[in-house]
């Protein structure tokens, strides 16, 4: 269905999944939304559940804590519903590799379909990510 | 095949099937106007739906015998009966036009479900590029609206394990369509006054409030806790809204001494808006609608940074497009209710005004931070409900 793939595109809802980040990475992805970059122009909104969720941003590195419960979320989600990590952490878990407290990658658990790394990426630099996985999707 | 092309044959001749009403013109006569509905009842032989007309005890009649009817203009005939009764017999003449309608038609295309949609799209993005302007934002583009409801229609539907299903899946679609009904009525007497008929303002008000508890018993079936938080809220705002609104609308009301829309909208010279009674149920009235279609100051049941959305928390897929057109639509339809009781009239003006009142809702909406449920409450019961009262009395003494 090509109008629904096309649609699917101009209207990505995002749900945003910290998986313990530092803070710093949420705060880009708050700032893209905010008045200068403006996602909505694109038709990009931060939804609360994962329920109407198309894109799920993952920031951080996942912990003993909380690693298990990504996967459950994803599961949860209405398909499709696409992942993208945002920062360094969720790329590749950066200086916190052999950290004592971090069992494994974000790409570990669910399969990740773009990365934007930056430690925190710029806002233009999230924007940029967003629009490689439209692409990519098209 | 063959089944699919007879069944839209089917579909087809069924959205154009007419039904004809009757309605007396100029006759003044109780007994003149029940001969006039008996007797188009049987010379049609079709379903007639009694549109005005009051009933007296038949037992007074003997015979009718129909003398003559005569074509006066465009669907418009002038019968006249003997009619004898017990005392004696009467000549009547009675005027009546025959207005052939299209039911399913009106409510799958014209003014219902295909033309409310489009509108909905249209006011939502009025709407969302406003709020962005406010926000010195660019907004959204033109039919942002649909390609959110399109992809919703190619998303999975989940149904959560826990969830009592019939009601969980229903309550969306019972929803829906009942906004759809709304705004066909209204969009109906917007371009065609004379299909209101007696207590349509009730039926109206009274359609407007099932939405409501429908998504509250949806959202209660699903079994999430915080769809169960959303729904005691939503609860507790329309306790505070549902009275301030209807006295609000008794004002119009108590003005044009009738509870038809017609009657209301051809009522007085000057609006009634221009009366202080008037003002004051205006203002009480614009504050309702904005808790009913849960508009930022009063949306602490959805609230999406708090509780993630409330009673749409579980809902995904189509069933969340319902609820959000049907949103969208009875956002689109308010202005034009408000407009249609408070200041009818003025031709393209209209226009105007539509969107005066669609300004308000946005300026209301994207200046006032979201109130808590208590403060709500407090704010409806405490200073609007004794606005609205004051605004009765004022309009029963005549001000």
């Amino acid at each position: 269905m090509e109008i629904i793939k096309k649609s699917l595109l101009k209207s990505l809802w995002v749900m945003h999944a910290p998986m313990s980040p530092c803070n710093n990475c949420d705060i880009e992805i708050l700032d893209a939304l905010t008045p200068r970059y403006d996602l909505e122009r694109f038709g990009i909104q931060l939804v609360g559940s994962i329920r109407h969720a198309d894109v799920l941003l993952v920031s951080g590195v996942p912990n003993y804590k909380n690693y298990k419960k990504l996967k459950y979320l994803l599961d949860q989600a209405a398909k499709p519903c696409f992942v993208v990590g945002v920062g360094t952490c969720s790329c590749g878990r950066g200086m916190f590799k052999d950290s004592y407290n971090s069992p494994c990658n974000v790409d570990d658990l669910v399969k990740v379909d773009a990365y934007i790394p930056g430690c925190p990426p710029r806002p233009e630099a999230i924007i940029a990510g967003v629009v490689k996985l439209i692409n990519a999707l098209k | 095949m063959k089944k699919i092309f007879f069944i839209t044959i089917f579909f087809i001749s069924t959205l154009f099937a007419e039904k004809i009403q009757i309605r007396v013109v100029a006759s003044d006569d109780k007994l003149a106007r029940y001969i006039a509905i008996q007797e188009a009842a049987s010379k049609v032989g079709q379903e007639v739906i009694v549109v005005s007309g009051e009933q007296i005890h038949p037992s007074k009649i003997e015979k009718i015998s129909m003398m003559s009817k005569s074509l006066l203009g465009r669907d418009t005939y002038e019968y006249i009966f003997l009619v004898h009764t017990k005392d004696d017999s009467m000549k009547y003449s009675i005027f009546w036009t025959i207005d052939k309608i299209l039911p399913l038609f009106n409510f799958l295309i014209f003014p219902g479900l295909l033309f409310s949609i489009f509108f909905a799209f249209i006011i939502s993005f009025i709407d969302r590029k406003l709020t962005a302007r406010i926000q010195w934002r660019q907004g959204p583009p033109l039919w942002q609206g649909m390609y959110d409801f399109i992809k919703l229609l190619g998303k999975e539907v989940l149904i959560p394990s826990r969830a009592q299903k019939t009601i969980f899946v229903l309550s969306p679609i019972v929803g829906f369509s009942i906004t759809v009904l709304v705004s066909t009525m209204l969009w109906l007497y917007f371009f065609v006054p004379k299909y209101s008929f007696s207590g349509d303002i009730i039926v109206v008000l009274y359609l407007m409030t099932v939405p409501a508890v429908v998504y509250m018993l949806g959202a209660s079936a699903s079994g999430n806790v915080v769809a169960g938080l959303g729904v005691s809220r939503e609860m507790k705002l329309m306790l505070s809204y549902e009275l301030p609104l209807i006295t609000a609308i008794l004002v119009p009301v108590i003005k044009s001494s009738s509870i038809k829309i017609l009657d209301i909208m051809q009522n007085s010279s000057q609006p009634i808006i221009f009366s202080l009674s008037g003002f004051l149920a205006f203002l009480v009235a614009v504050i309702s609608f904005q808790a009913k279609i849960g508009l930022v100051p009063f949306d602490a049941s959805e609230a999406e940074q708090e509780i993630a959305g409330g009673i749409t928390i579980e809902y995904s897929g189509i069933l969340l497009g319902l609820i959000k057109l049907a949103k969208q639509i009875l956002y689109s339809i308010v202005p034009l209710f408000i407009i249609m009781t408070f200041f009818p009239g003025g031709g393209l003006l209209v226009v105007i005004k539509y969107f005066i009142v669609l300004l308000l809702f946005v300026l209301i909406r994207n200046t006032n931070p979201r109130l808590k449920i208590g403060q709500s409450i407090n704010f409806f019961w405490k200073i609007i409900f004794p606005i609205s009262l004051i605004a009765i009395i004022l309009a029963v003494s005549g001000k």
